[in-house]
């Protein structure tokens, strides 16, 4: 995952936007949505796991989260704006 | 046991034959997941907009504000950078072709609600330089705002005003977001995508779903009973500037 998690990234994407394909079957049988938020975000942190990583190895690139949004921080915001 | 040469050779070119047939018949009993997609039967979404039935409820924006919440559309107050899916205008803005000057009030001064006509034939697809913008197989017009380069072509293209471009983050003009679809980013061109991530859950979009009149009726045009089909039977509808030979897939009952 950390050499190729940027292939299957682009791979699901082309999968879901062009194809409108969302199952992933993966080697064990075990069927996953093909979703950032839904399913890796699910039970990754965005902090702990991509910003980490990418904060360790200088790679300051990646702008996914211009538009697609961490669920996480979400609502950890919603929580504070409303006491 | 020894085994010859001739044995070695022969025993490995049929297990390489093996393999090779093994792979042709999973090829044509597994096809692509692109082509698991397109199903036999031929799908054309489009939507009937009963007006009679929105005009009972003038001023109602169930479906603005429901398809707003579901996509994250920013309300921005400068009108030269507003974004818009789904909205209303007044019918004389609407179909400017089609009044007499004589209707009544109400059918004059009703707001129609508007979104992507999704075109049988869509001018904005063909102008897209990086194809970001193309027509499914389904009808729907879909965007790919990963690909959107923001030229902007599409919008000068479509004649129905469904694309909007976003000149400013989008982010600080959404009052809470929906983390289940993306906000679009500045830079890129947006419009409705006839609930796609809906449809592939089994739902109708968001604003049939919320109109409380039940003003929008939504299914397949290729099939001859659907609902939308029965309904173009039984009654007189319209499309919006069908000079242009578009082919909208949203028809109105005035």
């Amino acid at each position: 995952m950390r050499a190729a998690h940027m292939q299957m990234l682009i791979q699901w994407r082309e999968d879901v936007v062009r194809y409108g394909d969302r199952r992933f079957v993966a080697f064990n049988g075990k069927v996953y949505e093909k979703s950032l938020t839904r399913t890796c975000l699910g039970c990754h942190s965005k902090q702990q796991f991509c910003d980490r990583c990418h904060a360790y190895s200088g790679v300051s690139g990646p702008y996914c989260w211009n538009c697609h949004s961490d669920p996480q921080s979400l609502a950890r915001s919603t929580t504070r704006s409303t006491p | 046991m020894k085994i010859t040469r001739k044995d070695f050779l022969r025993l490995s070119g049929l297990s390489l034959l093996a393999a090779g047939c093994k792979q042709a018949v999973q090829s044509v009993t597994q096809p692509a997941s692109a082509a698991r997609i397109a199903s036999t039967r031929p799908v054309r979404w489009g939507m009937v907009i009963d007006l009679s039935k929105c005009r009972e409820k003038d001023g109602c924006s169930a479906c603005v504000h429901a398809c707003n919440a579901a996509h994250n559309v920013p309300q921005i107050a400068n009108r030269a950078h507003e974004v818009k899916w789904i909205w209303t205008e007044p019918y004389a803005t609407v179909f400017p072709s089609a009044q007499t000057g004589y209707a009544p009030q109400t059918v004059a001064q009703t707001m129609v609600p508007l979104l992507c006509n999704h075109c049988a034939d869509p001018p904005c697809t063909r102008v897209c330089p990086t194809q970001a913008t193309w027509k499914r197989e389904d009808g729907i017009v879909m965007m790919d705002w990963h690909r959107c380069i923001g030229c902007r072509y599409c919008v000068a293209a479509c004649p129905y005003g469904s694309r909007s471009f976003n000149w400013e983050d989008p982010r600080p003009s959404i009052a809470s977001i929906n983390p289940d679809f993306p906000t679009r980013t500045k830079g890129v061109v947006e419009k409705c995508n006839f609930c796609e991530e809906r449809l592939t859950r089994g739902l109708k979009p968001a604003c049939v779903d919320a109109c409380p009149q039940r003003v929008f009726t939504f299914g397949n045009l290729a099939d001859p009973n659907s609902e939308p089909r029965q309904m173009l039977r039984a009654r007189f509808a319209v499309e919006r500037e069908p000079e242009l030979g578009t082919g909208p897939s949203v028809f109105y009952l005035v």
